[in-house]
């Protein structure tokens, strides 16, 4: 079975690996430059005790040298929070519509299905082998985002690492499982690739928006206390500070808060499997 | 010794409605060669799909061996309507990989046979004709070494008429070996009386008719006569025919003393049994349904 799961999945398998060391080149070449150019600042004496750029413009010389370091890597913030969950799932959907669909198109699963491995194992050895690649991938991208934003948050360029929590850490591997394990599922059921990818990327961006914004929510918080009623700098918020408290997520929950969230993709990517199989075993023939 | 397949009140329905197959009851002892016949979506590929396993059944049960399908995998060899193959493996990959997805492979088998039919181990088999496609999944069904059961969906549809001997020969005479009974649908009737010992009729979804050939060409008789003889003489007909002011009846009767004023009868020959049990231009009152 391994053997055949690797001659059926490696040029997926390849050209997934291939994107993710794209990517990983393309983070070690912004984080090569953006800390060449801090320790450029760092030498004008634009980087204060704390490691954090002078913002005000004090000293005046400094000014212009940070308004042109944000400028120059202003963009890696988008680029990178709203790139990897896409990246994610493009990769993990069509890598899982085609796992169930394709044989159902090419009804070559007749064929799979009448040799010596009972059909469940089939399922199963399949959706665990490629969805380990994909984990490993996922896990790759989080490492290299979150290495990324490590002089960038410590330059003051993106306020804290929260910015990237839907891009790196842990998030990327979970939802590159969600997007699969959708994506297998829907395949299974409407028994066609093609439809299969397009629903699968448009359901797991409403996943992956409800989810996030109820983890956000959700989970325990911190309020703002008077008299100045602000937030720390670092914290996560998603109300503006006014004259009243205000929930926020200090930085310490950073770590808490990525489990927890890739908890939940995990459980969704479960369930979506069992129903998966659910169609495979009923409706695949 | 247990039956190679056993249906009992074997049914599947699509959708709400909609049976493939209804209350199919048939035993075929091991080593039998097996005709299934039957017009298009009559049920065939329903029966065969229910028999490897592919398919759950919504009624009743099939075993093979004693055993439901899915347990029996490794004893159970099908080929699939039209053969169809992972189009972008090379044939080689599919060799591999018939071996690594069955324990009782016979590689020798595989290779000496995709030598012998001149087909390329390192053509993709998407680049193959439609007939070396067949024979590729063929091998695959051959060297996987079934003990039991042979499902073979139309195998011979696509194949020229020296590939279908060859293939023939083989597959019976693995199976002689093994003593797998062999089920396989064809709509080449005269092709079927030469080497099966056992036939099933399917229509509409029904088995209309099961048993050994003999058997049954014995306990039919087909007979000419007047017009619209059938509807006084009370026989039990099968199916009528007529043509040019005579009709034709088949009949079911083994004894003899069948016979009335005008009435000529003869044993069937295979395509007239087959045939008179396909046959849907029955005319009204005339149709007496036979269920197995």
């Amino acid at each position: 079975m391994t053997w055949f799961i690797w001659r059926q999945h490696r040029w997926q398998t390849l050209w997934t690996l291939l994107l993710v060391a794209l990517l990983y080149g393309g983070t070690v070449w912004v984080i090569a430059r953006a800390s060449l150019a801090l320790d450029h600042l760092d030498a004008r004496g634009c980087v204060s005790q704390a490691g954090s750029l002078y913002w005000d413009g004090s000293p005046a010389r400094c000014g212009s040298l940070v308004e042109g370091f944000v400028k120059q890597y202003g963009f890696t913030i988008p680029v990178f929070e709203l790139g990897v969950p896409l990246l994610m799932a493009i990769v993990g959907s069509f890598i899982g519509a085609p796992l169930v669909a394709r044989e159902i198109e090419q009804r070559t699963q007749l064929v799979a299905w009448t040799q010596s491995v009972p059909r469940r194992r089939w399922y199963v050895a399949k959706v665990a082998a490629v969805g380990a690649v994909l984990a490993v991938a996922g896990l790759a991208a989080g490492y290299a985002v979150y290495q990324l934003q490590r002089p960038l948050s410590d330059g003051g360029v993106t306020a804290s690492r929260w910015m990237w929590f839907y891009s790196g850490g842990l998030t990327p591997a979970g939802e590159a499982l969600l997007a699969f394990a959708l994506a297998v599922a829907v395949g299974a059921w409407l028994r066609r690739t093609l439809p299969a990818v397009g629903a699968a990327l448009v359901g797991f961006l409403v996943l992956l928006l409800v989810t996030g914004r109820a983890v956000q929510i959700l989970t325990p918080v911190k309020y703002t206390t008077g008299p100045r009623w602000s937030a720390p700098d670092d914290a996560w918020r998603w109300q503006a500070d006014g004259d009243h408290a205000i929930p926020y997520h200090p930085a310490g929950q950073f770590w808490p808060l990525q489990l927890t969230f890739l908890a939940v993709l995990l459980l969704l990517a479960a369930g979506l499997l069992t129903l998966g199989w659910y169609a495979t075993r009923t409706r695949a023939v | 010794m247990t039956s190679a397949l056993s249906c009992e009140g074997l049914g599947r329905r699509y959708g709400r409605r909609t049976w493939g197959l209804r209350d199919c009851t048939l035993e075929i002892p091991p080593g039998r060669v097996v005709a299934l016949v039957g017009p298009n979506g009559a049920g065939k590929t329903t029966l065969l799909h229910l028999a490897a396993g592919l398919l759950a059944p919504t009624a009743g049960a099939v075993t093979v061996a004693g055993d439901v399908p899915r347990r029996r995998l490794n004893q159970i060899g099908f080929v699939a309507q039209d053969a169809p193959l992972w189009p972008r493996l090379r044939v080689a990959d599919a060799l591999d990989a018939g071996r690594h997805l069955n324990p009782g492979w016979d590689r020798a088998l595989a290779t000496e046979r995709i030598r012998r039919l001149g087909i390329p181990p390192r053509a993709r088999i998407g680049s193959l004709s439609g007939g070396q496609r067949a024979q590729v999944a063929l091998t695959l069904v051959l060297a996987k070494r079934p003990e039991r059961l042979v499902l073979l969906d139309e195998p011979l549809a696509n194949l020229d008429p020296i590939a279908r001997r060859e293939f023939l020969t083989h597959m019976f005479e693995a199976c002689t070996q093994t003593g797998a009974a062999v089920l396989f649908s064809s709509h080449v009737v005269a092709e079927l009386e030469r080497i099966c010992d056992h036939l099933v009729v399917v229509r509409d979804g029904r088995v209309r008719l099961v048993g050994d050939i003999d058997d049954l060409r014995q306990a039919h008789r087909v007979v000419t006569g007047p017009a619209a003889w059938p509807d006084t003489a009370g026989w039990p007909v099968v199916s009528a025919r007529t043509v040019a002011g005579r009709t034709t009846a088949l009949v079911r009767s083994g004894s003899d003393t069948l016979t009335g004023p005008g009435l000529d009868g003869a044993e069937p020959t295979f395509e007239e049994l087959v045939l008179g049990y396909l046959d849907h231009d029955v005319q009204p009152g005339h149709r007496s349904e036979v269920s197995a």
